[in-house]
Order: C-alpha cells, then sequence, then structure tokens
C-alpha cells in the first residue's frame, strides 16, 4: 500500500478567496495551509521541513486548482524528489515533492525582496535539483510557453498553465532566465 | 582593487557560508564554499583585495596561499561573475575578517545550461518548451 505523501499549501492571510478555490479542488485528500505574510516559497519550505520533518512532502501554491483526483495517485507512486514543472528549471515555482535528506543537504534562506526571491527560483531549485539526482520532473509540459490563456481571477490577471491534472494561476509570467538577464 | 558582480547577467546568493551562483549569459553554474565563499563575497559587497590580503596576514594564512588569491578572481572574472569595478568611490569593508585555515572548494557545472540558456521565443521547436529548435 502506498503512503500518502503530506501536502502543504503556501498561502497568505490576504488571500483566502484563492486559497477557498484551491481546498474545494481537493476533493478527497487533506492538506496543510502554511499562512504567512512575510516569507516567500523558498521560507515557506524551510519552515515545513524544520516544523514537520516530515520524509517527503507535496509542495503546492494556493493558485493552484486540482482537476483530478489521480494526481494525488501519481504523487503517491512517486519515489525521491519530483518536481511539478520544469519552468524555467526544474522545482521552478517550487512546487514539488520534496525530500527531507535532500534539503539537510542544501542551504535554505528566507528571500528580503520579491528579486530575492526571483533569484533564489533559480539559484536554489537548481542547487536543490543537483543535491536531488536522480529526480523526476512530473509535468514537463506544462509551462509559461505552452499557456494558451489569461483569465481574470481575484482582482488580477493570470496566466492558466494547466493540464488534465491540475491548473495554476500565475500572476507574474514571462520570469525565465532570458528575460532576467536582460536581453 | 575592487570588483563587483556582474549584474545582470550574473546572480548569487551567500548563505550559511555557501555561496550559489549562475551567469545567466553561459549558463554555468557555481557552487563555492569555505574560502572560495568567503573571499567571493567580500569581493561582491565593495571589500577591496588590498583589505582581503590584510585580513588573511591577520588570520595566519601563508604567502603561498595568499598568492593564490588573484589566480581565483581571475577566474571569477573569466567566468563571467564578476569584473573591475566601474564606480569609483566604492565603500571599502574596514572591519573585514577572514576565517583562518579554510580552502578553495569550488564546483561548477553546466547540465542545466542549455535550458537556461534558450530563448523561449525563437529556440523553441514546434513541440514546444523545452525541446530546441534543432531537435
Amino acid at each position: 500500500m502506498e503512503t500518502e505523501i503530506p501536502v502543504f499549501v503556501g498561502t497568505t492571510s490576504t488571500r483566502g478567496e484563492w486559497l477557498q478555490q484551491c481546498a474545494a479542488s481537493f476533493k478527497h485528500r487533506l492538506f496543510t495551509p502554511i499562512i504567512d505574510d512575510a516569507t516567500q516559497e523558498l521560507a515557506q519550505i524551510k519552515f515545513i521541513h524544520e516544523t514537520f520533518r516530515h520524509e517527503r512532502f507535496l509542495f503546492l501554491h494556493d493558485s493552484v486548482e486540482i482537476l483530478d483526483d489521480r494526481f494525488f495517485e501519481l504523487i503517491d507512486a512517486t519515489s525521491g524528489s519530483v518536481a511539478l514543472f520544469s519552468d524555467p528549471v526544474p522545482f521552478g515555482m517550487f512546487m514539488g515533492v520534496f525530500e527531507r535528506k535532500v534539503l539537510d543537504s542544501v542551504p535554505l534562506w528566507q528571500p528580503a525582496s520579491k528579486e530575492a526571491a526571483a533569484r533564489a527560483e533559480l539559484l536554489w531549485t537548481t542547487r536543490y535539483a543537483r543535491a536531488a539526482k536522480p529526480y523526476t520532473i512530473l509535468f514537463p509540459d506544462v509551462c509559461d510557453r505552452k499557456a494558451v490563456r489569461v483569465v481574470e481571477r481575484f482582482g488580477r490577471k493570470n496566466l492558466v498553465l494547466e493540464n488534465e491534472f491540475i491548473r495554476k494561476y500565475k500572476g507574474t509570467w514571462g520570469m525565465n532566465p532570458y528575460a532576467l538577464r536582460g536581453r | 582593487m575592487h570588483y563587483e558582480v556582474v549584474e545582470p547577467s550574473a546572480i548569487y546568493e551567500f548563505v550559511d557560508g555557501e555561496v550559489l551562483a549562475l551567469n545567466l549569459m553561459t549558463g554555468i553554474y557555481i557552487q563555492m564554499k569555505q574560502l572560495s565563499a568567503e573571499l567571493f563575497h567580500a569581493l561582491a559587497t565593495g571589500t577591496s583585495t588590498e583589505v582581503i590580503v590584510s585580513a588573511a596576514k591577520t588570520a595566519g594564512y601563508s604567502a603561498a596561499h595568499i598568492a593564490e588569491f588573484d589566480t581565483h578572481y581571475s577566474n571569477w572574472v573569466a567566468l563571467g561573475l564578476l569584473r573591475n569595478a566601474q564606480h569609483i568611490g566604492r565603500p571599502t569593508s574596514e572591519s573585514f575578517t577572514l576565517t583562518p585555515a579554510l580552502q578553495f572548494v569550488e564546483e561548477q557545472w553546466d547540465d542545466l545550461s542549455e535550458l537556461i540558456m534558450m530563448d523561449p521565443v525563437h529556440d523553441v521547436s514546434p513541440q514546444g518548451w523545452p525541446t530546441p529548435i534543432d531537435e
């Protein structure tokens, strides 16, 4: 019998509508919301790692919807570390299954600004991926370049990344190394 | 002499005594620890090479060891992470100290460079990201 991987959803106190939408998409699976107004995703992963000490856990944003419960069957059937996406690099957007033994071996920090968080999305995720090898990229095709629609949701425009299992509303997009380096 | 990070094409973080640096133009990723990390971070935050040498002598590093510093500075320049500071009068950290008895520890890799360097508009095949156009 497969063990259910603990699920955490990062959010803030001002994103109740997002969390409600996310929670409504979880049909048969419980999750733990990590509500923190002051930190970015990396700091939330650090908090989960240091507080709960799970061997493996799934980290998601409140801006996702689970479209098919078989998503969790896929997740539970995996081993090791799992990057949900590879945009802009594996573990981009900080979403995936993270392992305690790998997190113990890489630096974890709290980015102090949006810019620092953008740097962390490349520097930390690449560092984690390197330490986690071999890892799985679950949905390599779900990325900014393949998104085909933008929708208004909860007061902002969102690029919609999706497949049959998951939908991600992305408020900031085009954030890739090519853009970061200013060309 | 002063150095500075080659922004915006190079990014780095110094955390838990480790430097993680990435050249976004080449896709080369560098991880530094111990002396490499302390020296790189010192240079990147405006400490002059003269102050670093003084701190190294105080910390007990040998003249032969200190002579190696310039080789590493040159390598970081060659990797596109640092350049000679272009602004005169950058602040010098007078209180800089160096931990004694550290070694140079650096590792670099480029296995994600193709992904990092790819232009998402012009280099992606009809199959979509992350397949390059020539595959």
